[in-house]
């Protein structure tokens, strides 16, 4: 009879996340950890909130059950599994990237980065400034090559 | 959410530098930097590349580049290119600045150098060359193309300080001989060397950089350089012995050269030649001593026979991707020869090689399982037989293309589609005797289709777009342009059935009406390009649907469709705010449009 070690993850909010070893080891950062044998009881993850943490554990374990094969049809479950999974809101988005950085995971992190540059992507700077709601600013001209937006000027 | 700075106070700039890093796209850059200070800084700091056209004054601008993006390691100068700036270098714009004519340059000239005339300051001079060296310091790519006041000195003073420089890249530059004896003397890490159009080099230039710099060498090529003989490659082959990529293109070079770097450079991977006076021998010897030739594209070679061919098929055992153009004495023989011996063929083409025909396609299809690419042009003898067997045994195949292949029918089109089930890309063009039947088998067969273009088949017809329609989900391009039979139900059938089509071709086609277009805007959001030109039942009607619907629309060819009107064109230019070409006749853009949007407008250069 086989059984799979599990691992505890301990976080922010004090709550205890048991996941399988197999899909603990996607972060990097853990993997790292046991390897160092600091796995013995649980991992500590301070900065990483219950919500945040289950979607990362959530996001692990699919791309853990999945077989790595080339077959298309599971790719293109995985593909929009990923594309589902990125569509929170903002707030999510930024406190999950922090988390995802922290632990390491790569194809997580280069999804996200994708992601919130898309959404930059294709707007003028006031609409990016939508994104960011920054007040006044004050900017001087500089090079006319690298200054190519001249719609609606805030200065 | 709103009002709340949700970036800035969360993101440390680690990973706002990894986000920007996704950004591909000049403008979207630009933008991000005048968002705020922080965005500001990050980007001045981040960016890796600048573009450099034609421009007034062109040392003033480098300076002022190199102050603002100083960790810039890829600059590239093209003069052929000019570039717009604002009137005013350094001053705050005003509100009230309308859009100006992007199409010619504009200076200040109380900023242009002292001295310099009208016409020489739009050329970087070799003080220009000095201040990207001084502002660049980590400089890694340059590429000067058309550069006409770059000499020497200036590449010399480069060189000296930025030793970093991994590829130089020259077209039409009249620098001469002691330029690239500094690059390589200075330029130790030099991997990639591109010379195109310098009538000033001759065979010492490159002589000395060889010796100097290229134990690093990995990327040469040199075309339509008058002066640079065997000589030069026979030094390559002595010095370069990490040499991968050779692109050659000159009737200067003959066999002695080629030969030298065959035997000399054994890493040799990827291999262009364009030289007509090489001959069997040249290349029988890279057949016995390129053994990790992995590319191969052999253009006007006039005197090449199957002998090379054979060689070839022997050695380059890694061949993954074969080009023959215009190889008149190449037949089925020696395409045999390849397939018998290189299993790893992944991209062929075959362009005018009028010897070969379907016995040697056939080879292919049986030999080579991992063929992903197949293109024949012009390919008046290869018939059905050959995609037959190319259906049968490459299963992997993805991109399929055939031009002028007069013989090649439906049964070709269908032996590939039922045994090609990953096919990706689909390119027809004159092949006359090619069908609906072929098609309705791919649209059931190919699921994976994201590009098809049939031109100029005039047996194709709606029933064809039927199928695809219904059978390919991811299908992005679509060229029937010339199709005549395709009409309405055709088109309606692609957009209920193509959500992600991006591009979308139906020009000429005669039967095409409104109703089509108006589908179309409902079904394709994501449409960027279309092209309706010569359709002559279209009105402002169906475009004011289309693009009313299609908001990503960034280009739209409309010539000669005799139902759109300057209303029409003008509801394009207001409506499509991502818009930057627009294809049409003079007479339909009204003043206020073209005051509109006059930079995205190109016209027709027939009075009409």
């Amino acid at each position: 009879m086989s059984f799979s070690k599990t691992i505890m993850l301990r976080n922010y909010d004090g709550e205890t996340f048991v996941v399988d070893e197999v899909v603990a080891v996607e972060p990097q950062t853990i993997e790292h950890m046991i390897e160092d044998g600091c796995a013995n009881t649980s991992i500590p993850l301070p900065n990483i909130t219950s919500k945040i943490l289950s979607k990362v554990i959530e996001h692990c374990k699919k791309h853990v059950e999945t077989p790595n094969s080339n077959e298309k049809d599971a790719k293109a479950d995985l593909k929009s599994f990923d594309f589902d999974f990125v569509k929170a809101d903002q707030g999510t988005l930024f406190d999950l990237i922090l988390a995802v950085n922290y632990l390491n995971i790569k194809g997580l992190l280069d999804l996200i980065y994708q992601t919130i540059a898309d959404m930059i992507k294709g707007k003028t700077p006031e609409e990016e400034e939508e994104m960011r709601r920054v007040n006044a600013w004050v900017f001087s001209c500089f090079v006319g090559v690298t200054c190519l937006y001249f719609k609606s000027k805030k200065i | 959410m709103k009002g709340h700075d949700l970036i800035n106070s969360t993101l440390p700039d680690e990973l706002i530098l990894e986000i920007f890093r996704n950004l591909d796209s000049k403008s979207t850059r630009d933008a991000c930097s005048l968002v705020c200070r922080r965005w500001l800084t990050l980007d001045r700091f981040s960016r890796d590349t600048i573009r450099i056209g034609a421009s007034g004054s062109p040392d003033a601008l480098v300076h002022l580049l190199a102050r603002r993006f100083p960790n810039v390691t890829n600059v590239y100068i093209d003069e052929r290119l000019s570039v717009s700036l604002p009137v005013d270098f350094g001053r705050r714009r005003n509100a009230s600045h309308s859009s100006p004519s992007w199409l010619r340059l504009h200076f200040v000239s109380e900023r242009s150098e002292v001295g310099a005339s009208e016409s020489d300051s739009y050329c970087i001079s070799d003080a220009g060359l000095t201040a990207v060296a001084d502002g660049f310091s980590k400089l890694e790519k340059l590429s000067l193309i058309w550069c006409s006041n770059a000499t020497s000195a200036g590449l010399r003073s480069l060189a000296e300080k930025c030793r970093f420089l991994k590829s130089l890249d020259l077209q039409g530059c009249y620098v001469g001989d002691q330029g690239l004896v500094a690059i390589g003397k200075y330029c130790k890490q030099l991997e990639v060397l591109n010379l195109r159009f310098c009538e000033g080099l001759t065979d010492t230039g490159l002589v000395e950089l060889a010796l100097g710099c290229g134990k690093t060498l990995k990327w040469l090529g040199v075309a339509a350089c008058a002066k640079i003989t065997d000589i030069s490659l026979e030094a390559v082959g002595s010095h370069c012995r990490s040499l991968e990529t050779l692109s050659l293109d000159s009737e200067f070079v003959q066999n002695e050269g080629v030969l030298a770097v065959a035997k000399g450079c054994s890493l040799l991977k990827n291999l262009s030649l364009q030289c007509i006076n090489v001959t069997d021998e040249a290349l029988t010897a890279v057949g016995v001593f390129c053994l990790s030739l992995e590319s191969l594209a052999l253009f006007s070679f006039q005197r090449f026979t199957d002998k090379s061919l054979c060689a070839i098929g022997k050695g380059c055992k890694k061949l993954k991707s074969l080009m023959l153009s215009d190889c008149y004495f190449l037949s089925d023989k020696g395409l045999e020869a390849v397939a018998a011996g290189c299993s790893e063929l992944a991209h062929l083409e075959v362009n005018g090689c009028h010897n070969i025909g379907t016995y040697g396609l056939e080879s292919i299809g049986r030999a080579c399982m991992r063929l992903k690419e197949l293109a024949l042009l012009y390919c008046q003898k290869v018939g059905d037989e050959a995609l037959s067997e190319i259906g049968k045994g490459c299963k992997y195949l993805e991109a399929l293309h055939l031009v002028d292949c007069s013989i090649i029918g439906d049964d070709a089109i269908y032996s590939i589609a039922t045994g090609c089930r990953n096919l990706k890309r689909l390119h027809i063009r004159r092949c006359y005797e090619v069908g609906s039947m072929g098609i309705i088998a791919v649209g059931n067969n190919c699921k994976y289709l994201t590009d098809l273009s049939i031109r100029f088949c005039d047996r194709v017809g709606d029933e064809a777009l039927v199928a695809v329609g219904q059978g390919c989900p991811f299908l992005r391009h679509l060229n029937v342009s010339g199709c005549h039979q395709i009409g309405d139900n055709g088109i309606i059938a692609i957009a209920r059935g193509c959500p992600q089509l991006s591009y979308l071709d139906v020009s000429v086609l005669q039967n095409l009406r409104d109703i089509a277009l108006a589908e179309v805007g409902e079904g394709c959001p994501l449409l960027k390009d279309i092209v309706l030109s010569h359709c002559r039942q279209i009105t402002d009607v169906g475009l004011d649907h289309l693009v009313k619907r299609c908001k990503l629309l960034e280009s739209c060819h409309m010539v000669y469709c005799p139902g759109i009107t300057s209303a029409g064109v003008a509801t394009v230019i207001s409506v499509c705010t991502n818009m930057k070409k627009v294809l049409i006749e003079k007479a339909k853009v009204s003043e206020r449009t073209q005051r509109r949007a006059g930079s995205v407008i190109s016209y027709l250069c027939v009075d009409l």
